[in-house]
């Protein structure tokens, strides 16, 4: 029975290389998979900023519309639909200034992490 | 090799959700910003017979609003410096048109009357199809209360359908100060609901004739 031969004529992998070998397959199907995972967790996040800016846009139309009928007043407000967490401020801008600067914001929570997106403006009532 | 058997598959069949979930956002984004803008731009109208032009139901809307035509130029002119005018941008003009939204089956079709085809009822015009992996959407119209008009805080009432006609009740006049827009796409085997409130900057309007 022929045995193996050791040495540098060897047709067969020695320990050594299998091991590195699983090492470097191990590592590619990680990162693989770890590049897949943050794909899925960044169009999460994606598709959570659409939903955000719908929310803000909508509640900022309705601002406007409190603007035109001159029912904006100085103040907060919070509310939260779903899983979107949203407050504004109002306050004026400046001394005799017929102007109130509005900041918009909304957060939410993905994967343990605070997310938001803010958005400021001006409203300017027309008989404040 | 099963682990890398196993590694790749369950790639695959994530990257195809992804692939899922962003199309039906993305279909979403573009149906509700198109319903939006319109919206936004829409304005009061009756005709000579009083019929004015804002109908709406749970499942389709119509409504005059103005909307992006392409005009071509047939003429360059100079302007005072010597200039030349009449760029690509400037072909682009705004119009007036009867848009339409409604659903059919699972298909959301959109149709645009531009100018004097928006007053000819028996137009023949056919509609565009917005989407085809629409499971529903139902439009609500909102308008204020009479006896909450001059309350400080804003109370809008929403109705399943609008007829646009004066009403001796009713001082609102024939513009819903707001539309809410529930849609619902579906994808693959999950559906996605998005919902919106589009306020209408001429809400409340009366009508020129």
């Amino acid at each position: 029975m022929a045995g193996l031969k050791c040495g540098s004529n060897s047709k067969a992998f020695s320990l050594l290389e299998v091991i590195i070998m699983v090492g470097i397959l191990s590592t590619g199907i990680v990162i693989i998979l770890q590049a897949l995972s943050l794909s899925a967790g960044v169009t999460g996040l994606s598709c959570d900023i659409i939903k955000a800016a719908f929310l803000t846009e909508d509640k900022i139309q309705e601002l406007e519309f409190k603007e035109k009928r001159c029912l904006v007043t100085v103040g907060e407000e919070s509310g939260k639909i779903d899983k979107f967490n949203w407050n504004y401020k109002i306050d004026s801008a400046g001394q005799g200034l017929k102007l109130y600067k509005l900041d918009f914001e909304v957060s939410w929570q993905r994967a343990g992490r605070q997310e938001g997106l803010g958005v400021s403006t001006y409203l300017m009532p027309q008989n404040p | 090799m099963v682990a890398i058997y196993s590694a790749f598959y369950s790639g695959i069949f994530g990257c195809r959700g992804i692939d899922d979930i962003i199309e039906a956002h993305q279909v979403s984004r573009a149906i509700l910003e198109r319903v939006n803008i319109d919206l936004k731009n829409s304005f009061a109208y009756k005709d000579k017979s009083g019929n004015a032009k804002f109908t709406g139901s749970g499942h389709e809307v119509s409504f005059l609003t103005l909307v992006d035509t392409f005009v071509p130029l047939k003429k360059i002119n100079l302007n005072e410096e010597g200039f030349l005018t009449g760029s690509g941008q400037e072909n682009i003009v705004r119009d007036f048109a009867l848009v339409s939204y409604k659903l059919e089956g699972n298909k959301l079709f959109r149709r645009v009357l531009k100018a004097q085809e928006a007053l000819n009822q028996d137009s023949q015009a056919r509609p565009e199809e917005m989407a085809d992996n629409v499971v529903d959407i139902v439009f609500q119209y909102g308008k204020v209360p009479v006896a909450t008009q001059k309350d400080k805080d804003l109370v809008v009432d929403f109705k399943d359908t609008w007829v646009a006609k004066d009403d001796p009740d009713d001082e609102q006049g024939v513009l819903p100060v707001a539309v809410k827009i529930s849609l619902i796409v579906k994808k693959g085997k999950i559906e996605y609901e998005f919902k919106r409130v589009v306020y209408l900057p001429r809400g409340g309007e009366i009508p020129s004739s």
